[in-house]
């Protein structure tokens, strides 16, 4: 085999593959060579020199992790040469060493500690003082806060130099460096800006010393007392595999589990430090239920039984069509299937949705055509084969971090080329990426006009419609013609009043590219795909069908019932509007916040106040719970049992890693103790007996095939008949709205990087991560309304107006504003409203 | 002193000007070279005279030549290392500002040799004056058809780029210097891969330094035979030995390849100063092994010199009298390679530290008698396990200085006065 | 703003001239010395902006690099090389000499801000020892007599 090399480790043969290192093969013998520089997905630097081997013929040691195999070596690591050598190069980085692990939060799971123990000098031969770097003068403090959440005491780092490389290679920022030279190298992020890129927490995670100590465990705990338990992050579509430390009930830290095919062991911040909001004591202890207009603590008996008796004469005199269900794309596929049991089978409507920051709801037929791409996807690992990844109406960086790293990876690696396009530039787009900015909503336009330049047709008129030069475009679709090409649809497409027809215009162009494109779609939530297929909306059942006659009868046989609700049943628009005008009896919210996201605060308020008996069931009190009539306490994450579906199309599980704290309870126990109450007559005593049924049912569905799953996760293999995607001749381009003179701005929003809703600001530290709502703007539009960054401003649109802070950011398109949505305190969807599609705002400086 | 060729017109006034350059033979090696040679037979009649790399390890300049790998479509890369700072070195500086030409016309020879388009002339950042020399020659040389395009008409490109450096001495070590050019901290990078395979810009690319890259044009003028004619078997050519310290005569003399180091100190050094008696006299710049006054009737070529357990490195000969504290003398070696350690590698990053320390303290009458064997040992771990040679550079001169001055050592750490002092007067 | 439209308009050239922009560095880096007499992060960052780079890879060069004073200094920087040879004739008491004759310890600047004293690790002038740098410029085979000359000079130059 001419790519492969034998050579001989401690008298084993081994053989690798060309290229690999010494440090491979002697890990593919199981022989553990001590390193702290070398990490599998970093370049070999071969600085800290603990890796030292002895190679017969070579006059000095060589470094195993950055030196090639060749063909007849014959590599020695315990000779004594090579022992003396380690054991040199631990006493040169003990030198200087603090002898401060008593209180040093790596203590105990430090690898200078155990490389120490293993392999080093006895004792110490330094006489002299430790050097010592002090950051502040005047307190003599050894350490100081490099950004919001990290922590670095310069003195005890050994110059591995993997936290720069993981900030610079990987994660692609320019955050973290090493300055000044020799023996008086420090780390420092920029000296005018905080470090504080998003990937920030890998850097902590993967220092071999305490030099590197994240805020939320300075000064908390010994790590020797947590325990660990396995779990999946919530926090996004991505599905990283994350430990949860904790002790008691109490959460320490998430580390990542090391999944080499999803998270390749990094998290973003997001996830890191953004999960700790389930520690956090503002969380909801009690069930609530209102009694002379304030919500008063009670027990869970009688919160029970006051919601299924206000169910039940709701459904009397509304009939179960005037109840509705609204979820969240959070919930476990458990979660989701028992919810779409109670809904139509108990309570018998098929009014229920996960959706409920959407404007535009995706029809039965649009959500159908989403799931059929599932048919067809790519793993994040075998991004790199493709040779371009276009990217469209998607803040990647936002949606989906570590997916991004995958796409990063694959543009580094010098295999891929990346097109992005959004109504903003992006974090990612900084990146050696293409990038293209329509109108906010251009999408359409955009999409059409791709498709006509790939067709060879006329794209003047709708290249003008999108707001992008039609030269851009030409150029774009000469790049991508012909070669294999991922297509990314960003919720963008769809979560848009064109939705159907920008799938419809997505598959024609794929079909137009080069052979083996594929179109994946990055679904925005931790469990949207759970969502989809276990019956979260009106139109499909649980186990991924339509919901139609011969598939309700399927689902009836399972469920040992007669009929189910006939088709139809309203999403969360739907269910809202019907409710603001007191078309609605009752409305269950379960983990989701109309009032606080839904994009258009007057509706939805209006909807909870109009409707004659609603209920929350969520773990913070939110907006909308503080008008139900009844606040159910819901155990977030680390204290539930489940699975979720990745947007990769994973089956994950999870387990609890203790029970729920307070009085709160699992979503599936209280789904299910308040369907008994409402007459449903099984009985679940685990997750794992409702998985077992779900499975049944995706049996008789054949649209899910779950037994190639297990824990750990795995591909779902799915299997959903092709749509029919509309002709594309008629499609026109269809010029958006322009602001107006009272008006002149175009709003957007969306949720910030480290944000997930207004869940993670409940985590200690990120409230100093992103510390609160502003207004970002183009410098260019701010110079011309002689803002400056910083000043307070007035934002009104014709609903309503904000008042906050601006900031200046060069990504926003020219002519628009945005504002993150994960503040409560912002309220930014009081300036939208459901009927018009874009919302055109003012601006005024205080 | 007849046999100069490097600094044959060291007298001449103007000899850095074109004219008078040309007027005394410059330039007709690029001529023949560029009519007569192909690049290949270039290569062969390098490696057929045996020059060997002045910058200090000595390796042979044609066979370096000859590992570039053959039908790439990747450019090479030849860099000029002008980044002299070992202290004691000062022979590049002189070449550089007294013949600049000579320099530029070995540069382009070279390039058409290894096919290179693109050459980096790498000044140290504090010799200005050496940059505006250069400079200076590129633009005559352009303006006579020696540097850009189509040279003399035989179809061979060439552009030579300035690049000054910061004060870095890291950034003679060769792939340093490449991280330098890159535009990153010049931290050294493991080898392999060595540079003629992935350099610059993972490309090829050729590091030669001043000196060595200055005789080619006479190699060419008088051939391969000439050149191997002068000196000793093996180390071959005329050497420029920098003659610095207590001698009544410091500075750059070029002579032969074996010169007797006896010869050097006392007939063109002109012997110690104040008539004290020699003491010890490092010969190859701050890097190398000490000798003592006793080792000096050696030939300073590369293979004697290291016979006699030291080096012939880049021919910086240091010289001190018997009023020399030789712990002294060597905590101003150690401090300037803990200044200089790059950072990247433990062992040269603290033990440099360490090393200094132990020094500073052994001067500072607080040297413990066991001292002495821990700086040695301390020296002796840095010794081969570092990433690029600074490490050993810095052990080197301490294990020396204790093997051969140990009794000096011993006499600081165990509470005695010094045997001399490195506070000269200063008249 | 910092730079001056000049030193700006030299760093845009320099913006391709090498095979990778990174490697424009050093040569924007020697050009804000020229204009400054120092780097200070502020024109380091103006300058990485100009080049098209990130300003910390600018920022984390500049550090690495000991010829370039990172804040202010006097009018004239005088380095004096106290490395070995340089010592071996004197080195350390022309230090302290230019102590005295300044009346500031080594690191510091002179209060009218015309002279700042550095030691410096070799410049290779080991030949002509004792030597000093002052600013661009070296000053060789130094005597008392000769650098009373040149400080006598420079500070009627003021």
């Amino acid at each position: 085999m001419p790519d492969q090399v034998k050579l001989k480790i401690e008298d084993r043969d081994v053989t690798v593959d060309k290229g690999q290192t010494i440090l491979d093969a002697a890990l593919k013998l199981g022989i553990i060579v001590p390193t702290f520089c070398w990490d599998p997905r970093l370049k070999p630097i071969a600085a800290c020199r603990m890796c030292l081997v002895e190679v017969e013929k070579a006059p000095k040691l060589v470094p195993s992790c950055a030196v090639p195999a060749i063909e007849g070596m014959v590599v020695k690591v315990f000779s004594e040469k090579a022992i003396r050598g380690r054991k040199a190069v631990l006493e040169f980085i003990l030198s200087n060493h603090p002898l401060d692990c008593p209180t040093c939060d790596k203590g105990g799971e430090c690898i200078l500690q155990d490389h120490t123990f293993n392999h080093g000098p006895t004792g110490s031969r330094t006489i002299e003082p430790r050097n010592r770097t002090i950051f502040d003068e005047k307190y003599k403090f050894d350490d100081f806060p490099l950004g919001p959440v990290i922590w670095l005491n310069m003195n005890r780092c050994i110059f591995c130099f993997k936290c720069t490389r993981i900030i610079k290679e990987i994660a692609g920022d320019d955050d973290l460096g090493a300055f000044n030279r020799g023996y008086h190298t420090i780390l420092h992020g920029h000296k005018n800006r905080p470090f504080r890129s998003e990937f920030s927490g890998n850097t902590v995670e993967n220092c071999p010393v305490g030099a590197l100590v994240a805020n939320s465990f300075r000064y908390k705990v010994r790590s020797w007392l947590l325990k660990k338990t396995p779990s999946v992050c919530h926090l996004c579509g991505d599905g990283c595999n994350i430990t949860l430390w904790h002790q008691g009930q109490k959460l320490f830290r998430i580390y990542s589990r090391w999944n080499r095919n999803v998270d390749n062991g990094l998290l973003c911040d997001r996830g890191r430090f953004g999960g700790l909001y389930a520690d956090s004591d503002r969380r909801l202890r009690n069930p609530k239920i209102r009694r002379e207009g304030k919500l008063i603590d009670t027990t869970w008996e009688e919160a029970l039984d006051f919601v299924a008796g206000n169910l039940e004469s709701i459904r009397a005199k509304f009939t179960a069509a005037g109840i509705g269900v609204i979820g969240n794309e959070m919930l476990s596929n458990e979660e989701t299937y028992l919810l779409s049991r109670i809904a139509r089978r108990v309570i018998g409507t098929n009014n229920i949705d996960f959706r409920f920051e959407d404007k535009f709801t995706p029809s039965t037929d649009l959500n159908l055509k989403l799931l059929y791409f599932l048919v067809k996807r790519i793993p994040f690992s075998k991004f790199g084969e493709f040779r371009n990844h276009l990217i469209i109406g998607t803040d990647t960086e936002v949606t989906h971090p570590i997916m991004t790293l995958w796409l990063k990876r694959a543009i580094s690696s010098g295999r891929s080329k990346c097109y992005a396009a959004y109504h903003r530039k992006t974090d990612f787009t900084l990146h050696p990426v293409e990038s293209i900015e329509y109108f906010p909503q251009g999408e359409y336009n955009f999409l059409l006009a791709l498709y006509s330049a790939l067709k060879g047709k006329s794209i003047d008129e709708s290249a003008l419609a999108s707001g992008v030069a039609s030269t851009l475009i030409q150029r774009w679709a000469e790049l991508l013609k012909g070669s294999k090409t991922l297509l990314l649809a960003g919720e963008a497409l769809y979560n848009n009043p064109r939705g159907s027809e920008n799938i419809d215009l997505l598959k024609a162009i794929c079909d137009l590219l080069g052979e083996g494109s594929v179109i994946n779609i990055p679904y925005d939530g931790s469990n949207y795909l759970g969502n989809l297929l276990w019956g979260a909306t009106p139109g499909i059942l649980p186990g991924g069908s339509q919901n139609d006659e011969e598939n309700r009868s399927i689902i009836c046989k399972e469920w040992k019932c007669d009929n189910l609700p006939e088709a139809g049943g309203m999403d969360t628009s739907q269910m809202l509007t019907a409710a603001s005008e007191g078309k609605m009896g009752a409305l269950i919210f379960f983990g989701s916040d109309p009032v606080g996201f839904y994009p258009d605060r007057e509706i939805a308020t209006k909807a909870v106040q109009n409707a004659s008996f609603k209920v929350a069931c969520e773990t913070f009190l939110t907006e909308t719970g503080k008008l139900c009539d009844a606040v159910l306490p819901l155990a977030p994450f680390p204290e539930c049992s489940g699975s979720l579906i990745s947007s990769e199309g994973r089956l994950q599980f999870f387990e609890k890693a203790f029970d729920p704290a307070y009085s709160s309870a699992e979503g599936w126990r209280i789904i299910l103790r308040l369907a008994q109450r409402l007459g449903f007559e099984g009985d679940y005593s685990s997750p794992s007996e409702i998985w077992s049924e779900m499975a049944s049912i995706a049996d008789k569905c054949g649209k899910v095939d779950y037994k190639q799953s297990q824990y750990g996760g795995q591909f779902l293999k799915m299997d959903f008949a092709a749509r029919a995607f509309s002709n594309l001749d008629g499609f026109q381009s269809s010029p958006l709205p322009s602001p107006t003179a009272e008006f002149p701005m175009i709003l957007t929003y969306g949720a910030s990087v480290y944000q997930k809703r207004n869940l993670t600001a409940y985590a200690e530290s990120m409230d100093k991560i992103d510390p609160g709502p502003k207004l970002y703007i183009n410098p260019d539009n701010a110079a011309k309304m002689k803002l400056y960054e910083g000043d307070t401003v007035r934002v009104s649109s014709t609903k309503g107006s904000l008042t906050m802070k601006s900031a200046f950011d060069y990504r926003i398109r020219p002519g628009t504003v945005f504002i993150p949505t994960n503040f409560q305190e912002a309220e930014f969807n009081s300036l939208l409203s459901s009927k018009s599609d874009l919302t055109f705002v003012k601006i005024e400086r205080l | 002193m007849t046999n100069k060729i490097l600094f044959k017109y060291i007298d001449h006034p103007d000899q850095d000007k074109i004219a008078t350059y040309i007027e005394n033979g410059g330039y007709l090696a690029l001529r023949k070279a560029l009519k007569e040679f192909k690049p290949e037979e270039l290569v062969e009649l390098i490696k057929k005279s045996g020059l060997r790399g002045r910058g200090g390890a000595g390796f042979p300049t044609g066979l370096k030549w000859s590992f570039l790998p053959k039908n790439m479509n990747k450019p090479i890369y030849l860099i000029i290392n002008a980044d002299e700072s070992e202290p004691g070195t000062f022979k590049d500086r002189q070449l550089m500002e007294y013949n600049p030409h000579q320099l530029l016309e070995g540069t382009i020879i070279a390039a058409y040799a290894i096919k290179c388009h693109l050459v980096f002339i790498y000044i140290r950042g504090e010799f200005a004056y050496c940059a505006q020399q250069i400079s200076r020659a590129i633009q005559e040389a352009s303006s006579h058809g020696f540097v850009g395009k189509n040279i003399l008409g035989s179809g061979f490109d060439l552009d030579i780029h300035i690049y000054r450096g910061g004060g870095a001495y890291i950034c003679g070590e060769e792939t340093s210097l490449m991280e330098s050019i890159e535009g990153r901290r010049a931290l050294s990078r493991q080898k392999p891969p060595f540079p003629a395979i992935e350099g610059l810009w993972a490309c090829p690319t050729i590091i030669n330094n001043v000196e060595t890259i200055s005789n080619i044009p006479h190699i060419i003028n008088n051939g391969a035979e000439w050149f191997a004619s002068i000196g000793m078997a093996k180390s071959v050519g005329t050497k420029i030995y920098c003659l610095s310290g207590h001698v009544k005569r410091p500075g750059n003399y070029e002579l032969p390849m074996g010169v007797s180091l006896r010869e050097l100190i006392y007939e063109y050094g002109g012997g110690i100063i104040d008539d004290y008696a020699l003491k010890a006299v490092i010969p190859g710049g701050s890097s190398v092994p000490i000798l003592r006054a006793d080792e000096i009737d050696v030939k300073m070529d590369f293979e004697s010199l290291a016979e006699k357990g030291s080096m012939l490195g880049s021919a910086g000969v240091i010289v001190m009298h018997d009023g020399t504290c030789m712990v002294a003398a060597l905590q101003k070696l150690v401090k300037f390679y803990e200044h200089e350690s790059c950072g990247k590698c433990s062992p040269c990053r603290e033990g440099t530290n360490w090393m200094n320390k132990i020094l500073k303290r052994m001067l500072a009458g607080e040297g413990r008698p066991e001292d002495v064997d821990l700086l040695y040992d301390v020296a002796s771990n840095i010794i081969g396990n570092t990433v690029c040679p600074l490490g050993d550079a810095a052990a080197m001169p301490v294990m020396s200085f204790i093997r051969k001055f140990r009794d000096e050592f011993d006499n600081i750490c165990g509470g005695g006065k010094p045997y001399g002092t490195i506070s000269f007067p200063f008249r | 703003m910092y730079l001056s439209e000049q030193t700006r308009q030299k760093i845009m050239e320099l913006r391709d001239r090498y095979p990778a922009r990174l490697a424009a560095v050093l040569p924007v880096l020697h050009l804000v010395y020229d204009e400054f007499g120092y780097l200070g992060t502020d024109q380091l960052d103006e300058a990485a902006d100009a080049l098209g780079i990130s300003r910390l890879d600018m920022n984390e060069t500049a550090s690495f690099y000991t010829l370039f004073p990172k804040h202010k200094v006097g009018k004239y920087l005088i380095q004096v090389c106290d490395n070995i040879s340089c010592a071996l004739r004197g080195a350390d008491n022309l230090v302290s000499y230019l102590e005295s004759k300044l009346g500031i310890k080594v690191g510091g600047t002179t209060p009218d801000g015309l002279f700042t004293l550095w030691t410096v690790e070799c410049l290779g002038s080991c030949g002509t020892a004792p030597m000093m740098q002052v600013n661009d410029k070296y000053y060789e085979r130094l005597t008392r007599e000769k650098v009373d000359k040149l400080l006598e000079a420079w500070r009627n130059s003021k």
